[in-house]
This record gives C-alpha cells, sequence and structure tokens, in this order.
C-alpha cells in the first residue's frame, strides 16, 4: 500500500515536472510568436496566395471563378511574353559580364594595399549606402540625352556627336545594369575582402618557401579560396537581377518600345496599370519558379563542392 | 611611402617581393586602380551637386561646363519647400520607428530565444527560418498588397496607416540571424554564473545580454535607418494620403516632372543623411556586411 503510494506520488511529481517544462516552453514560445506570426503572413501567405490566385479570374483584386490554367496559357502565349524574358536574361547576361569582376578585382587590391587602405575601403562603400531611388534618378539625367547630361558632355569635350543612351533600344539593358553595378559592387567587394581576410597568411608564406610566384599563389591559394564565396555571390547576383523591377520603373518605365521592360515590371503593370491581378499571378509564379529552379541547383552546387 | 610598406604583414605580395621592381610597378597599378574606381564612386555624387545647381539653359547648353555659374541656397530651401520636406522627414522617422521596433526589440528577442532559451522546436524554426530567406520574392509585392488592403477576416484596410511597415519588420529574418550569431557568441561562463547567484531568465537578459548586446544593437539601427530611408515601393503601395508620404515617396512623385537640374538637386538632398550617417557608422555598416561572409 505504501509502496503504490509512493509511486503515485512519484508519478504526480513526473506530471507537474512536465507541466513546469510545457508552461515555460510555451512562454519561449509566445516570445518567437510575433516573428511567427509575421513570416507566415509576410513570407509565405503571399507565395500561397500568389499561387492560388493565379489559378483564378480576378476581378479587382478579388478572386471570382477558377479557371484552371487558362492565365499560364494566356501569359505564355502573350508576345510580349518572350520578349520579357529575353529582356530578363539580358538583364542578368549583362550584370555577369560588368558586375562580376570589379568587386572581385577590387577586394583584392584593398587587401593589398598598405597605403589609404581604410579611405580607399570608405569611399568605394559610398554607393551602397545611397538611396536606391536617389541613385536612378541621378543615374537618369547622367544618361540624359540633353547636351547637359554627364555622358554627353564628356562626348562634347572630345567633339564627338551625342548619343541618346536611355531612348537607344540597344543600349538601355546595359547602361541600367551599369547603374545598378555602381550601387551594388561595393557589398559584393566586402564579402570578398571578408573572405580574403580570413585565408590565413601561413599558407602563403609556405608557398614562398616552395617558390611559388605571384601567380602561382593567386590561382593555387587565392583563388580556391574565395571560390565558394565567389560561386553564392553569383546566384545572388542571378537572382537578384532576375527580379529587377524598380530601376527600369524609375529610369524609363520600360521603355523605349519595351525594350528594358522586365518579367517583374510587367507583373506589377498587370496587376497595378492593367488591373489583371489573375495574368500578373501566372507570370509572377512562373518567375517564382524558374528562381527557385536556380535556387536549388545552387544547393547542389555547393554541396558537390564541399564534397 | 617605403616606410608604410614595411608595415605590410597579410596578402598575396609580401615585402620581400616588393624589392623586384615589377612587383612594385604591379603594386603601384594596383593602387592607381583604387585610385580610379574610388573617383567612380565619387563622380556621380559630386556631379549631382554640381549639375543641381544648373539653371535650365545652362544644362542645355552645347558648351557643357563642370562647375554651375552661381551656388544658391536659394534653390536648396526651393527644394525642401515642394517636397515638403519637414512633414515627409517626419513621417521617415515614424517608418523608421516601426522598423526599428520591429528588427531591433522583436527580432533581438527572437534571436534571443532561438540562441539562447531555445524551446522545443526551435531548430526547426531556424531551419525553416533560413528556407524562407532564400525563397525568390517575386510574388510578394501583389498578394501582400491584397493581405493589407483587405485583411483576412477581419476585412480591414490598413492603407494609410503604419501597420504594414510595424508588423512586416517583425520577420527581418535577416537581422534576426545576426542577432542569433552574435548571442551564440557570447560565452555560456557568465549565464552560468549569473544563475548561480539566483538571477531570472529576465534578470540575464536585462543585466547580462542586453549590455554585452550594444554593438549588435548599434548595428542593426544603423542599417535599420539605411533600408527605411531609402525604402519606397512600401511607402508607394500603402501610403496613399499626401500627408503620410515618406522623403523617399516625395522624391518619387514630385520630381517627375522637374527639369533635370531641380531633379538632381533633390537626389542629391535626400542622399545626403545616408552619406553623413555613414561618415560616423562605416564601421558599423561595413561590419554588419560583413558578417553576412559567416553565416549560421
Amino acid at each position: 500500500m505504501k509502496s503504490s503510494n509512493n509511486i503515485n506520488n512519484l508519478r504526480i511529481k513526473r506530471v507537474k515536472g512536465k507541466l513546469t517544462i510545457v508552461k515555460n516552453e510555451s512562454m519561449m514560445w509566445l516570445l518567437l510568436l510575433p516573428t511567427v506570426f509575421a513570416i507566415i503572413l509576410c513570407q509565405w501567405n503571399p507565395v500561397v496566395r500568389g499561387v492560388f490566385t493565379s489559378f483564378f479570374r480576378t476581378k479587382g483584386f478579388s478572386t471570382v471563378e477558377f479557371v484552371g490554367l487558362s492565365n499560364y496559357k494566356n501569359v505564355l502565349h502573350d508576345t510580349m511574353f518572350l520578349k520579357t524574358l529575353i529582356n530578363t536574361f539580358s538583364y542578368v547576361i549583362w550584370s555577369l559580364i560588368i558586375g562580376i569582376l570589379p568587386p572581385l578585382a577590387l577586394a583584392i587590391a584593398i587587401n593589398e594595399t598598405v597605403h589609404f587602405k581604410e579611405g580607399f575601403k570608405i569611399l568605394l562603400y559610398l554607393p551602397a549606402v545611397a538611396p536606391g531611388l536617389a541613385v536612378s534618378i541621378i543615374w537618369m539625367n547622367m544618361y540624359s540625352p540633353a547636351s547637359g547630361g554627364m555622358l554627353n558632355s564628356i562626348l562634347q569635350i572630345f567633339n564627338l556627336p551625342t548619343s541618346q543612351w536611355l531612348l537607344n533600344e540597344k543600349l538601355v539593358i546595359p547602361l541600367i545594369v551599369i547603374s545598378m553595378t555602381w550601387k551594388g559592387y561595393a557589398t559584393t567587394m566586402l564579402l570578398y575582402l571578408s573572405s580574403l581576410q580570413s585565408l590565413s597568411q601561413d599558407l602563403y608564406e609556405a608557398a614562398i618557401i616552395d617558390g611559388a610566384g605571384l601567380w602561382k599563389r593567386i590561382t593555387k591559394i587565392t583563388i580556391p579560396h574565395i571560390a565558394p564565396t565567389l560561386l553564392l555571390m553569383i546566384v545572388n547576383q542571378i537572382i537578384g537581377v532576375f527580379q529587377v523591377f524598380d530601376q527600369p520603373l524609375v529610369m524609363t518605365d520600360g521603355g523605349p518600345n519595351n525594350a528594358s521592360l522586365t518579367l517583374g515590371l510587367t507583373s506589377y503593370k498587370m496587376a497595378f496599370s492593367y488591373m489583371q491581378v489573375d495574368r500578373s499571378m501566372a507570370l509572377g509564379t512562373v518567375s517564382f519558379l524558374i528562381l527557385l529552379g536556380a535556387t536549388l541547383f545552387y544547393f547542389k552546387m555547393q554541396k558537390k563542392l564541399e564534397a | 611611402m617605403n616606410k608604410q610598406i614595411e608595415k605590410k604583414t597579410e596578402g598575396i605580395i609580401t615585402i620581400s617581393d616588393y624589392k623586384s621592381p615589377r612587383v612594385k610597378i604591379i603594386y603601384w597599378v594596383m593602387v592607381a586602380f583604387l585610385v580610379i574606381c574610388s573617383l567612380t564612386a565619387l563622380v556621380p555624387i559630386v556631379w549631382s551637386f554640381l549639375s543641381g545647381f544648373k539653371e535650365l539653359d545652362e544644362f542645355y547648353n552645347v558648351n557643357p561646363t563642370i562647375f554651375p555659374k552661381s551656388i544658391s541656397f536659394g534653390k536648396i530651401t526651393d527644394i525642401l519647400r515642394d517636397l515638403k520636406f519637414g512633414r515627409a522627414l517626419i513621417n521617415s522617422m515614424i517608418q523608421f520607428g516601426c522598423s526599428w521596433f520591429g528588427n531591433v526589440i522583436v527580432g533581438g528577442i527572437a534571436g534571443y530565444t532561438i540562441s539562447r532559451l531555445k524551446p522545443r522546436g526551435s531548430k526547426l524554426l531556424f531551419k525553416l527560418m533560413l528556407w524562407t530567406m532564400m525563397m525568390p520574392h517575386t510574388l510578394s509585392m501583389v498578394p501582400m498588397f491584397m493581405t493589407w488592403t483587405d485583411f483576412p477576416i477581419i476585412h480591414i484596410n490598413f492603407q494609410n496607416t503604419w501597420i504594414p511597415f510595424l508588423i512586416g519588420s517583425f520577420c527581418s529574418i535577416f537581422n534576426i540571424l545576426l542577432f542569433k550569431n552574435y548571442f551564440d557568441s557570447i560565452p555560456n561562463s557568465y549565464i552560468e554564473s549569473a544563475k548561480l547567484d539566483g538571477c531570472t531568465n529576465i534578470g540575464i537578459f536585462t543585466r547580462i545580454i542586453m549590455p554585452l548586446s550594444k554593438p549588435i544593437i548599434s548595428t542593426i539601427t544603423v542599417f535599420v535607418f539605411t533600408s527605411s530611408w531609402n525604402d519606397f515601393m512600401g511607402p508607394f503601395l500603402y501610403l496613399k494620403k499626401g500627408s503620410m508620404a515618406t522623403v523617399a515617396l516625395q522624391l518619387y512623385n514630385t520630381t517627375k516632372n522637374w527639369t533635370e537640374p531641380k531633379q538632381l538637386l533633390a537626389a542629391f538632398i535626400v542622399l545626403i543623411p545616408t552619406i553623413i550617417l555613414f561618415m560616423f557608422c562605416s564601421k558599423q555598416i561595413m561590419g554588419n556586411s560583413m558578417n553576412v561572409g559567416v553565416k549560421e
């Protein structure tokens, strides 16, 4: 009798112990509640809702009836779709041509210099803190076809004919990419720099003892060390530039003759200018899937690199 | 100049290499490259300032000049008036306040909970957060607009309120990550000894963690300021009332039909606060970006 009582007491104690744990843990989860709520509302909800809406016909911003894949058919068969897709890829390719090397070269150069090192770092980082909108307005005016536009002023000093810049269908994408690179290179540069600074000096010293020249040291030590960061940055850039949207919105509004229109901008215009929310969401889902594919591909590559 | 080079202890080129003339040339070419790039970084900003003071006929003159005929500060006050800068500045500060509360207070507590308290399932939450951060954002703007203008279940339109900015900042996963990393790096022994002295969880947070976290809090504060000052899509979508417009939104809305010099000067004025802040806090801003490299 006594022993069973003891066991019962023990049981009660154990349950009570568990209860205080639960109480504590639920208190802790209470601290996480705002974050969890906001992640569900602002990160997952739009994806679910966007994909959901893309299967419906909409009136204003509310869904009316289920239409299956017809929005996708409309969007993908639209002649503009192919053009904007090509435009978007052309942004990405130009950004890879213009934007990959400068931050890397600058990071290596800063890491090597001893003269005015901190000064260079601060000056070079300045564009990264400038508001994107102000940057777009400034560059838009630098590209101004008027004679006071900066590039035209320079051409005139050398007595060269002035150009239309952003009004030229062939130039518009690389020009926008240049302004984006000007704003964005510094962040990437710092990442390379921190990766370079985490490289142990002993490796170089060992290489020097083995008689490795400058070139050998760069190709055999520096490059392999920053390769993972480089890959990450390239993928980040592809994903970021693929979603390009506000620079063309501010600088050209997609013109001239839709030459700078991107998937993101089209999706925005469909929803807010043409009131075709259903199609906008179908287009958004298509680019979401493309980017998701790119991200998954990156993870696979990364695993291979690590292995 | 050569004395400085003797201090060089890191990098691919070493002091012994520097003795060879070929390496010396390479080194100075590199410095020249840095000088040119630094100038490229500055030119658009300086040019916008100089051209912003030009008269329209000066700007369109066939023989372009670098310097404007006169620098009159009357132009600046005109632009500040046309931008309704005072009101816009207050609104920008309110936006910053909302964003700061979400990022630093809510984000800091979340970071602390995941890093130190570790309730059951928080590891899973952390993994989910990392995955969420990787998610593309092409589907966020329009559905979020639909959500905020007609909130599910309660059907309230949150346009022209600060709620979207406040709630939206609760889930800046990147900053939560920075907080978590920082709290992870605080030695456990501090907390253990506080516990031995009978300190409660709340006491540990307010008396030990908070004072130790000043660097990360100031870093994230600076970061939140620049990002909220630069944000124009959010205000553009949710602040339709003219009296609620922030500085960035005013810049977008009002300058569209202005002349080029006026646009440039306005852009320059909006740019100045971030540059001044950067001059004072360059360590925090650049340090924050450096932390990205050591995720997890």
